[in-house]
């Protein structure tokens, strides 16, 4: 099958909202082939997810409320609410079978676009999902849990993360407790010594999309939403930053992006319901 | 072999290892999560999911819990932390033995494999090393990098929710049967509830529907699942969840009052659906978009 040209024009910030943005941001980071994991927990996620499919991976497997299928024909992929929700079995060409993904990490080790939540996130993309420490080393906040994320992130080829929020308790120094490990302590070969392949390509913040500079393995600015500057960033980030001043402006979404979003995967508009304002500072 | 709610409890007690099957907010056996509540019983060691929804959250409200092996306690969008497990784990009342869901299957097939440990490549360099004592990094004797090292973990009982069973201990999912397959290899008896039991005759004419052929206890329980999915039966009852996770974020008399009416005042579990009413019971049967 072949790949949408996308040649449309580009919407301003005030035609669409912070959420279907993401959704458009997570799609790019979806390559054609191979095979990509459709959560629901995260709607921008999912939303992006199968716009990449559509756009650009239209042999792209998706792996959705436990099947693995192929969506590029479907008109209208409705949303589901939960991970598990049994209507998108009407799609199916395969069931899950939980130990059987597990079971299968060789697969998993060729997984690009992953995306990873996290409560916590330091300079070299380690990664927490678990919760804060209190003083006695015991939990000041329990999260919900890392469900798979030690594991694929161990073995895909690479992995992105994503955070909420963007302010020195998100950004920090050193995370309370790790459960997915970035590029460790930056130190050359310090996944590889651990065992780890891959790691993370990249982090996207209500600020900007950073990367990793691939000597020091520390984050720095890639790019920068709309309105933000580096001084912004550098003052919502508990660590150093380099973001330097020419960082380019994060691109907004196509017209074709956002149609795609808006008439084949949320009908019910529920990405400009949800976070419809756009976070500009902490 | 086939048993009613209450006779199948009766091979749970306080202080065993109970797997707990279904994923997410579908096939949680909750007519025998109800029945465990409703008996009091206490300190189990509940490996559940890999991701466990309120159904864990449920027995921990209700005091019967220990500590849980699990990757993920909540409701999703309804409640994204488990209300109770929440409050119980910052209190320090129960222990979460931390896994995700690879180390979860690993832990489950040492166990089904009768193996001390089994082990697993991601984990190493986290914290989950830190908070699991069984969880341990050691050396490749093959010269690679070193590798974790999942103790096994062995149930006394597994309990699961699934479409049909027959008479015989032959279940069948509809759908995936999610990690219901490898709780049961883990456990040295499992416990199935049913929406449907049907004939061994109807079981040999479709035998590759059969999911798990060697199930101990068939129980046979239509809308046992409630307020969980069922697949191939109904969804989730999306209001009744958001009941007990109000119930639990607030605690006190409110988790007590909504304990009362949903569980203990039930006599068993047809008087549970009673109270459902047929209208939303059937009206969940409908599947809407």
């Amino acid at each position: 099958m072949t790949i949408t040209t996308d040649d449309s024009r580009r919407v301003g910030q005030d035609e669409c909202s912070y959420d279907e943005f993401l959704a458009c941001l997570v799609s790019r980071e979806i390559e054609d082939g191979g095979a990509a994991f459709v959560g629901a927990a995260l709607p921008a996620i999912r939303a992006g997810t199968l716009l990449g499919h559509l756009l650009h991976g239209p042999n792209t497997r998706m792996l959705i409320s436990m099947t693995t299928t192929n969506l590029h024909h479907i008109p209208v992929i409705d949303r589901f609410s939960f991970v598990t929700d049994w209507r998108g079995s009407r799609w199916a060409e395969h069931y899950r079978i939980v130990e059987d993904i597990f079971g299968n990490m060789r697969k998993i080790a060729g997984w690009r676009g992953f995306f990873v939540g996290a409560l916590q996130v330091d300079p070299y993309g380690n990664s927490n999902l678990l919760g804060r420490r209190d003083e006695d080393g015991g939990f000041a906040f329990r999260g919900a849990g890392s469900v798979g994320t030690p594991s694929v992130t161990a073995v895909a080829a690479s992995f992105n993360i994503l955070v909420n929020r963007h302010d020195p308790s998100v950004f920090v120094e050193e995370c309370d407790f790790v459960s997915a490990p970035g590029w460790i302590d930056g130190t050359p070969g310090a996944r590889d010594r651990l065992g780890l392949r891959g790691g993370p390509a990249s982090c996207l913040s209500p600020l900007g999309v950073f990367d990793f500079e691939p000597e020091t393995r520390r984050m720095r600015g890639k790019t920068l939403h709309p309105g933000v500057t580096p001084d912004h960033v550098r003052a919502a980030t508990g660590f150093d930053i380099d973001v330097p001043a020419d960082t380019p402006t994060t691109l907004l979404p196509s017209e074709l992006e956002l149609e795609t979003l808006r008439t084949r995967i949320d009908r019910l508009g529920e990405l400009r319901k949800e976070g419809a304002s756009w976070p500009t500072s902490t | 072999m086939l048993a009613s709610v209450s006779e199948a409890v009766d091979r749970i007690d306080s202080g065993m290892a109970l797997g707990i099957g279904g994923l997410g907010t579908s096939s949680h056996p909750m007519s025998l999560i109800r029945e465990i509540v409703r008996r009091g019983l206490r300190d189990l060691d509940v490996v559940a999911g890999p991701m466990a929804a309120l159904d864990v959250d449920l027995l921990i409200a209700a005091g019967c819990v220990r500590s849980v092996t699990s990757s993920y306690v909540g409701g999703e969008r309804v409640a994204p932390i488990g209300p109770a497990y929440r409050r119980a784990v910052q209190a320090g009342y129960i222990e979460v033995r931390e896994v995700d869901e690879g180390i979860f299957c690993q832990g489950l097939r040492a166990a089904a494999q009768l193996l001390p440990y089994a082990t697993w490549r991601g984990g190493v360099g986290t914290a989950l090393v830190d908070l699991n004592p069984g969880l341990t990094v050691v050396d490749d004797p093959y010269g690679g990098p070193p590798v974790l090292a999942v103790r096994a973990t062995p149930l006394d009982v597994t309990i699961l929710h699934a479409a049909y069973a027959d008479p015989y201990g032959n279940i069948q999912h509809v759908g995936t049967g999610f990690d219901d397959r490898l709780l049961a290899a883990a456990a040295d008896v499992t416990v199935v509830s049913v929406e449907q039991v049907i004939s061994n005759e109807a079981v040999r004419r479709a035998p590759w529907f059969t999911t798990l052929p060697d199930a101990d206890v068939v129980v046979r329980s239509p809308g046992g699942a409630h307020p969980y999915a069922s697949p191939g039966f109904y969804v989730e009852d999306v209001p009744a969840i958001q009941d007990y996770a109000a119930a639990a974020r607030a605690g006190g008399e409110e988790l007590e009052g909504w304990l009362r009416e949903n569980v203990h005042e039930c006599g068993d579990e047809l008087d549970y659906l009673d109270r459902l009413g047929l209208r939303r019971f059937f009206d969940l049967q409908e599947s809407p978009l």
